[in-house]
């Protein structure tokens, strides 16, 4: 009988302390206007990124850089070229928590240019994540998983296979888009 | 983009600029006499290639100045990024089908430059061996051929062609060599396809 109780309480130990694991799901996305699905008041990444914390139970963090980008998309399509080629640090704004404190991070963003947008990398370089677990995240139109050597390199973190997701498919066809986040999450 | 080191991908462009400079010069004959003499089905299909081309590399060239990040990132450019964006991958992938046709018209004359045509034809003197050489060389090519049909629909190429695709997919799983294989084996297909019909034109001229 002690054994069996002794038994039930690791096994309780042991469950209460995954629940306790930390969580964070921190994103970049944009609204307005963008490729293949018109004027959205919802971002793309910003869908997924919701799933994922849904199903995880983590925090969600809206990465956003002080000054908006321009609401069309072939205005902005031009300031996301010169930042990636002036390899830019746009100022973000305040972040109201440390994602040092944090035992995963999911890290989400739209791919521009075949990479992160650069607020991303003002974000990633504000905080020492080496050797932390990162699970990376993208929405995009059709490059697929991008971006993601330059996310391993920025932040030394141990990067785990990541989703990638079509921006529309997000966007207009929800439980598509779930299931793709369901299969990856675990 | 897609490029381990960014600036390469402008280094290279900026070279085959060059090299395709150069070709064109070299072959300045040619574009004086489009407008002379006659033209039969042969010449028109040559003339509509090269020209196919020349709208292709003068598209892919003012893109690719647009779209810099280095190398002419002096010029300042900060607008028309969308349209050279989506102008650099129509461009290029246009260009690659013209050119492996351009190359497929131009097959004798490049092989008779490499000496590939002697090869083939004196091999070891033998006539026997010799004809064992065209046989099997026929059935690379032939396999080739095959392999480039299953890479374009693999790769999706149509899709780019036609702007299904809008943004370009560097496929990692396949990586950088499997990359080149599939590219030179789609040319080789393009190639031979447009020998099997420019020897029918010929054949039908002819006859
Ligand atoms: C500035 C900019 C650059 C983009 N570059 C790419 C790209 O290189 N490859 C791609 O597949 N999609 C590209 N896209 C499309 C976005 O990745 C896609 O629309 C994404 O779902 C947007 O997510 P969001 O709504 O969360 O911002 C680009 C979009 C913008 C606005």
């Amino acid at each position: 009988m002690k054994k069996l109780i002794l038994i039930l309480l690791t096994v309780l130990m042991g469950v209460s302390m995954a629940a306790e694991k930390k969580i964070l799901v921190a994103y970049y996305s944009r609204v307005d206007e963008n490729y293949g699905v018109g004027e959205i008041t919802k971002g793309n990444t910003e869908i997924v990124a919701e799933m994922i914390a849904k199903k995880t139970g983590g925090t969600l963090l809206h990465v956003e850089p002080a000054k908006e980008y321009p609401k069309k998309y072939d205005d902005c399509i031009n300031v996301a070229k010169k930042e990636l080629a002036q390899d830019a640090r746009p100022a973000i704004k305040p972040v109201n928590m440390n994602p040092e404190e944090f035992d995963e991070i999911y890290i989400g963003y739209p791919v521009w240019w075949g990479e992160m947008p650069m607020p991303m990398f003002t974000f990633l370089e504000k905080y020492n994540l080496k050797g932390k677990t990162i699970h990376p995240f993208v929405t995009h139109e059709g490059s697929g998983l991008s971006g993601v050597q330059r996310l391993k390199k920025v932040t030394g973190a141990n990067v785990t296979a990541g989703l990638a997701i079509y921006g529309h498919v997000a966007q207009n066809e929800r439980e598509k888009a779930q299931k793709e986040v369901d299969k990856w999450v675990k | 983009m897609f490029f381990p080191w960014a600036p390469a991908h402008e280094i290279i462009g900026v070279l085959l600029i060059v090299v395709w400079a150069v070709h064109v010069y070299a072959n300045r004959r040619w574009f004086k006499a489009i407008f002379c003499g006659r033209y039969n089905p042969y010449r028109i299909v040559q003339t509509v290639v090269n020209c196919v081309m020349l709208v292709c590399a003068l598209f892919l060239a003012i893109s690719g100045v647009m779209l810099s990040n280095h190398v002419f990132a002096f010029l300042g450019i900060e607008s028309g990024a969308s349209f050279a964006r989506t102008a650099h991958l129509l461009a290029s992938h246009w260009y690659f089908v013209f050119i492996a046709l351009h190359i497929g018209l131009h097959v004798n004359v490049i092989f008779s430059r490499l000496g590939i045509a002697r090869f083939i034809a004196g091999a070891s003197g033998a006539a026997s061996s010799s004809r064992g050489v065209v046989v099997v060389s026929r059935i690379a090519v032939a396999l080739a051929s095959a392999y480039g049909v299953y890479a374009f629909i693999e790769r999706g190429l149509w899709k780019y062609l036609t702007l299904q695709q809008p943004f370009f997919f560097m496929d990692m799983e396949r990586g950088y060599v499997l990359f080149f294989v599939d590219y030179i084996a789609m040319i080789v297909a393009f190639a031979v396809a447009i020998i099997f019909i420019s020897s029918l034109i010929r054949l039908r001229q002819r006859g």
